[in-house]
């Protein structure tokens, strides 16, 4: 993990736990923008994003804009592993640290007790945040993912918050991914809140096409295909930074769960985000390289 | 319900799943698994089916490719659940 000496400091080291607390989160913030132009000179991946970014980014935006998106690429990659170092010592006082938009409509859900799918894009924003956050408001939360395991995550996000919430890995075999795919139906009867990815592919069936400003992508039938099968309310739910640092965690919605309203309502959301906060994806080297992200 | 019309309940819900539905389906066509016919998300779709169709709750140790990879396995593996309910 990208080492964030001070950020640690302050919310892992018990003795300045409390400190860490106090300082304002757009400190942090501010002093992570001021340091990345310095990361970015002398990192070589950070070096290899920018020049992904400018291919990506050639067709629609100017040079000077490319070098932007970078820089704000860079910084938020940077800010991202602050905000997870950080959150097990200010999770309980999240409301400084995340904005949560459109609560009211998992609310609605919840209290309708069928479950429901929180549906972000598979390399967009701070997806991981909302989980937690959700997790801290009391929701029973289920992430599903390929990522790393368990243990890793533990050490990453810390062990307190880690007992809120549930990850689902389908790595492994046919069978273990069928089994997850089972746990998945089962996570929703008891009405908890599954949170999904779903990635992009360079091509793919016209059904699942969206339309972008960098030109179109198509979203997994796959999970489109899961959606459908599982047969419960879809929420969009897209996390980014403001400018002073906080997550904004925004809830659309729901939507049918159906591929057709999935690819209109939240493929053009989607797009939406990709346009206004490109700096939040992590999907230009694949991008140029026309993989799926 | 007798083991003929377990077997012909799951063929007619495979053939309802099979997106080439006009080829035969015999009792050792691989249904799920690495090489079976239907993928993991239709998979899942079969298994709510059996569960609603038959009454039975399949367990997480119990998915695997003994019970679930042919048609001949799943219409055993339905048969063994309902006797053990």
């Amino acid at each position: 993990m990208t080492r964030v000496p001070l950020i640690r400091l302050c919310h892992r080291v018990p003795l300045f736990m409390p400190l860490g607390r106090a300082i304002p989160v757009d400190w942090y913030y501010h002093w992570i923008k001021s340091v990345a132009p310095l990361i970015g000179r002398f990192s070589r991946h950070a070096r290899e994003q920018q020049h992904y970014i400018r291919l990506a980014l050639a067709k629609s935006h100017s040079a000077e804009k490319q070098l932007d998106i970078a820089r704000g690429n860079l910084i938020y990659r940077k800010w991202r592993v602050c905000l997870q170092v950080a959150w097990p010592n200010v999770a309980a006082r999240s409301q400084q640290w995340v904005i949560l938009q459109g609560e009211e409509n998992l609310a609605r859900l919840a209290r309708a007790g069928k479950g429901a799918i929180l549906l972000c894009g598979h390399s967009f924003g701070f997806s991981g945040m909302a989980v937690r956050a959700l997790a801290q408001r009391g929701y029973e939360l289920v992430r599903a993912g390929a990522g790393r395991e368990p243990a890793r995550r533990r050490r990453a996000w810390g062990d307190g918050d880690f007992q809120r919430w549930q990850y689902l890995g389908y790595d492994g075999d046919y069978w273990q991914r069928f089994r997850v795919l089972k746990r998945m139906h089962e996570t929703l009867t008891r009405n908890a809140v599954l949170q999904l990815g779903i990635r992009g592919f360079p091509t793919g069936n016209p059904e699942a096409r969206v339309e972008s400003v960098y030109g179109p992508f198509f979203l997994d039938r796959k999970v489109l295909g899961l959606i459908e099968v599982l047969q419960v309310p879809v929420l969009p739910c897209f996390v980014v930074c403001d400018q002073t640092g906080r997550a904004i965690i925004k809830i659309f919605p729901e939507l049918v769960p159906s591929a057709k309203q999935i690819v209109s309502g939240f493929g053009s959301l989607y797009a939406d985000y990709l346009r206004d906060f490109p700096e939040h994806a992590n999907i230009w080297k694949r991008v140029v390289q026309q993989k799926e992200f | 319900m007798n083991r003929g019309e377990i077997h012909g309940c799951i063929e007619a819900i495979v053939r309802e799943l099979y997106p080439q539905n006009d080829v035969a389906i015999s009792e050792n066509l691989p249904v799920l698994g690495p090489e079976g016919v239907l993928d993991s998300v239709l998979g899942l779709q079969l298994l709510l089916k059996l569960e609603e169709r038959f009454g039975i709750v399949v367990n997480d140790e119990e998915i695997d490719g003994e019970n679930l990879s042919s048609l001949g396995s799943i219409s055993r593996f339905v048969a063994r659940k309902l006797a053990a309910n």
